[in-house]
């Protein structure tokens, strides 16, 4: 070849990509207004082609350009959707990645995509929950009940990301769950970096830092669930990207990054970040937080936020984004609340994790109370959605089905966990079941499919507000089968904190107003029990899906929830008064939430403080119910009847072990799931407020926890992470 | 040629050894990080209490020509100072501790039913054995 024909070549070459980079653009502002029919968006074809290509020139240009769009997104994104109203007032915007739902569609989808493989693996933990349906089971069965005794420290871990509260930085709540997969221990920090360590030995192998902003722009600590893993169906060997991490950070930017190195995937967002606030464009008074992991499914991002609690009436509606794992591009947004009402009223948001029935392509979303939580005569409305569990299609985000949990919710009674899906074995049929815990302290126990009850859920007539202006709905849900994780009655005085606090608390409780479950908060102030703080906490339960054994971990917590007319709420705000004291906005009323302590601190009611149980979900029997965990007070611990507050999940074996941490004593434990016996514990640094993780590598069994530590239990924090096996 | 023979005052020395320990073990449980209980006002106060109880140990076991009151009111303080400390180190869930602090119980009572008195009240005692012994 003459050097002639070598640059004519050459420059033919050179022509011919640019034109086709062009067409490639061109392609892809065609498609980012789909077409009311949607279709398999060309967004991500274009983004796959240039991966399949790995053309420098083509992915050094990407950022470029995918930078320029996000810099035009919020006018160009917003003007791009298109909405579609589904089910119960709900609504769909679908993006540029999204393909609307038909509007007159119902049901299941009839064409789900298939689950993911290596998200199968019985080796792996990978998602917060171990797996999709939320099961927090492992088949592993190397650590029995009968050797558990034995378990020592594999190894240890710390990340140096903690606070104490008395710096600059905000305290650190840590409650990642760490993942196993892709022969690597991914773990979240409080401080949004990400952590990749040998999952034998504990020792870093890549870390990922986003310098993110440590203030508490939403929630009072510095929070982290931990992080989220996704790989391509056919990973391509040696190119980058084709596994992923994801962080989300507290003022809602989205990073992923390189699984195998821990570099940012710079097609993913921009320059691999995504910042999910830009479509916060209504009542934005805070970023929309994402401390919890998003769920992945099927090529995408499943993701919810956390916001700012008691502050607004008027905040942030609630929305589920699912973005493609790839590009991090808007497929769609669902909205829970209607259009109608959300200059008045606003989260009714996901803040907890989701769960996902691969078989079926639904997506069931945990949704919380509207604002403002405690007073409710600021959205009269029926609001079908919040407060419930609801299923959208996965692939369009429509509701299939939805189950309002509380009506008209003025108790702070945000469905808070996944539902746990399940396949119950019941008069001789296999019924697709999921068990939903609440912070009310029932177990609502649905067909996943159609979301109809499989034990009977009642509609009691419940206390009428004397507050005026408020509209307390005449009944509410109630589930008898199986028995609620918490009694129906609130425990009484505790007689010891009564003489420790010569009657104070009789005297206190004499004055306040309570009407059995479901007592609206009033001006004088309302016994609340369970509280805000549950009843079930995020945690969430776990079952064994052979036996059908549930087993689920509560708090027994009694708060005053005490209404305070706007006048004497900003007389009690200019004389100081802070402490649990919250504005709600603009509506006429502030709010005051206390836990009912006497001087010296003790609960003024009976134990237990906490609870686990386990359920047969055949018969809907409990099995067993005990107190968990110890309250730990200045050192001392109490006694084990009295169980503790706990907050963090369980995690089931086959082998018939239940291993949690989640109590204030700062100890994880293993129990005996067929009795609630502890078999094991050792002592970690704090409150290990998490869900362990199980795997099995290179032929052992790990447990692996996160011991973070949790203000609400105690001020005691740490950066620890610590792995439990067998000894060879 | 009369033989010394004033008794060794064994419960006072065991509780002096006791306390000892104890005040060993409780610093250990103060400033060992990770037990579960270290820096905490529970750990604080035990090493004080333990650490009063050295003090009430050695001046039982080295102080003589107490009054009979003062004697009986320090050994008095040894008493709840031991029960005391024990039901905290139980609290902590200090099990060592405990168990010392039941060793020390023992100690006190050997000290207050068997030990030879010290103090002034000790000399007929002494004499009479002094006596016994010629």
């Amino acid at each position: 070849m003459t050097r002639h024909s070598a640059l004519t070549l050459l420059s033919t070459l050179l022509l011919a990509s640019a034109l086709g980079s062009a067409h490639a653009q061109d392609s892809q502002d065609e498609d980012s207004a789909p077409g009311p029919t949607g279709g398999q968006p060309q967004g991500i074809t274009d983004i796959e082609g240039t991966q399949t290509d790995g053309e420098n020139g083509e992915q050094s240009q990407q950022p470029q350009q995918d930078q320029q769009g996000q810099q035009d997104q919020p006018t160009t994104a917003e003007r791009d959707l298109q909405t579609t109203p589904t089910l119960k007032k709900g609504r769909v915007s679908t993006g540029p990645a999204g393909t609307p739902p038909a509007p007159d569609a119902q049901g299941l989808d009839p064409t789900p995509p298939q689950p993911d493989e290596w998200m199968d693996s019985p080796n792996a933990w990978a998602t917060f929950n171990g797996d999709l349906r939320a099961q927090k089971y492992s088949p592993a069965d190397q650590i029995t009940p009968e050797n558990v005794g034995q378990l020592e420290k594999a190894w240890e871990y710390h990340t140096g990301d903690v606070s104490d509260g008395s710096g600059d930085i905000p305290m650190t709540v840590w409650s990642a769950t760490p993942l196993f997969v892709n022969e690597t221990l991914y773990i979240g920090t409080p401080f949004y970096r990400i952590i990749a360590l040998d999952p034998g030995t504990g020792e870093e192998k890549w870390s990922f830092d986003p310098d993110a902003r440590l203030e508490a722009l939403t929630q009072p600590d510095m929070k982290n669930r931990g992080v989220a893993y996704w790989q391509a169906d056919d990973p391509q060997e040696g190119e980058a990207c084709q596994k992923m991490v994801y962080i989300g950070t507290m003022d809602a930017k989205l990073y992923g990054v390189d699984a195998d190195t821990g570099e940012p995937c710079s097609e993913f967002g921009e320059s691999g970040m995504v910042n999910v606030n830009q479509w916060n464009t209504v009542n934005d008074k805070w970023p929309l937080s994402l401390l919890q992991p998003p769920t992945v499914y099927n090529d995408t991002l499943y993701l919810g936020w956390a916001g700012k609690d008691w502050t607004d009436a008027a905040a942030p509606p609630g929305t589920v984004f699912a973005l493609d794992a790839r590009s991090g591009e808007l497929k769609w947004m669902f909205h829970a609340l209607p259009e109608e009402v959300i200059q008045r009223t606003g989260t009714a948001n996901v803040w907890a994790s989701m769960s996902v029935d691969p078989e079926t392509g639904l997506v069931y979303i945990p949704v919380s109370s509207p604002s403002p939580n405690y007073y409710g005569g600021n959205r009269t409305e029926e609001l079908p959605l919040a407060t419930s569990v609801t299923a959208l299609d996965a692939e369009t985000g429509r509701v299939v089905w939805s189950r309002q949990l509380v009506h008209h919710d003025i108790w702070d009674y945000d469905t808070d966990a996944p539902p746990t899906l399940v396949d119950i074995e019941k008069d001789g049929e296999t019924i697709p079941a999921l068990v939903q815990t609440s912070k009310q302290g029932f177990l609502y126990v649905l067909n996943r499919e159609t979301g109809e009850p499989i034990y009977p859920i009642e509609e009691r007539e419940v206390p009428a507000s004397d507050i005026e202006g408020e509209q307390a709905a005449p009944t509410q849900p109630y589930v008898p089968t199986p028995e609620p994780v918490i009694p129906d009655e609130w425990p009484g005085v505790s007689t010891l904190a009564d003489i420790v606090s010569f009657g104070e608390c009789s005297r206190r409780a004499e004055q306040y107003r309570y009407e059995g479950k479901f007592t609206p908060p009033s001006l004088e102030g309302s016994i609340a029990f369970p509280p805000t703080t549950g009843g079930t906490q995020w945690g969430g339960g776990a079952v064994n899906p052979e036996t059908g054994i549930y087993v689920v971990n509560s708090n027994h917590v009694v708060q005053i929830y005490k209404l305070i007319p706007r006048d004497e709420f900003q007389q009690a705000e200019q004389q100081g008064e802070t402490g649990g004291y919250y504005a709600q906005g603009d509506v006429p009323y502030g709010f005051h939430l206390q836990t009912f302590l006497n001087w010296a601190g003790m609960p003024c009611w009976k134990p237990p403080y906490g609870t686990i149980a386990a359920y047969d979900l055949k018969t809907g029997e409990r099995l067993w119910n005990k107190p968990f965990g110890q309250v730990q007070k200045y050192g001392f611990y109490m006694p084990a009847s009295w169980g503790s507050v706990t907050i963090g999940g369980p995690v089931l074996t086959k082998s018939g072990l239940i291993f949690i941490g989640a109590s204030m004593d700062s100890r994880v434990r293993a129990l005996d799931v067929e009795t609630g016996e502890e078999l094991w514990r050792s002592q970690v640094e704090a409150p290990a407020v998490s869900i362990p993780a199980t795997y099995t590598y290179q032929g052992k069994q790990y447990v692996t926890f996160i011991v973070g530590g949790n203000s609400i239990l105690l001020p005691k924090v740490s950066d620890q992470v610590v792995s439990y096996a067998l000894p060879d | 040629m009369a033989k010394h023979t004033r008794g060794v005052a064994y419960g006072a020395w065991l509780l002096l050894a006791v306390s000892i320990a104890a005040v060993i073990v409780a610093a250990i449980n103060t400033f060992n990080v990770g037990n579960g209980i270290s820096y905490t006002f529970g750990t604080y106060l035990v090493l004080f209490s333990t650490a009063m109880l050295v003090i009430g140990s050695l001046l039982i076991t080295f102080v003589r020509g107490m009054s009979r009151g003062l004697s009986g009111f320090v050994s008095a303080l040894l008493l709840i100072d031991l029960l005391g400390t024990g039901f905290a180190s139980y609290l902590l869930e200090a099990t060592i501790l405990v168990w010392l602090m039941v060793a020390g119980l023992i100690a006190w009572l050997i000290h207050v039913f068997a030990d030879p008195a010290s103090g002034k009240r000790s000399h007929p005692t002494t004499t009479n054995r002094e006596a016994m012994s010629s």
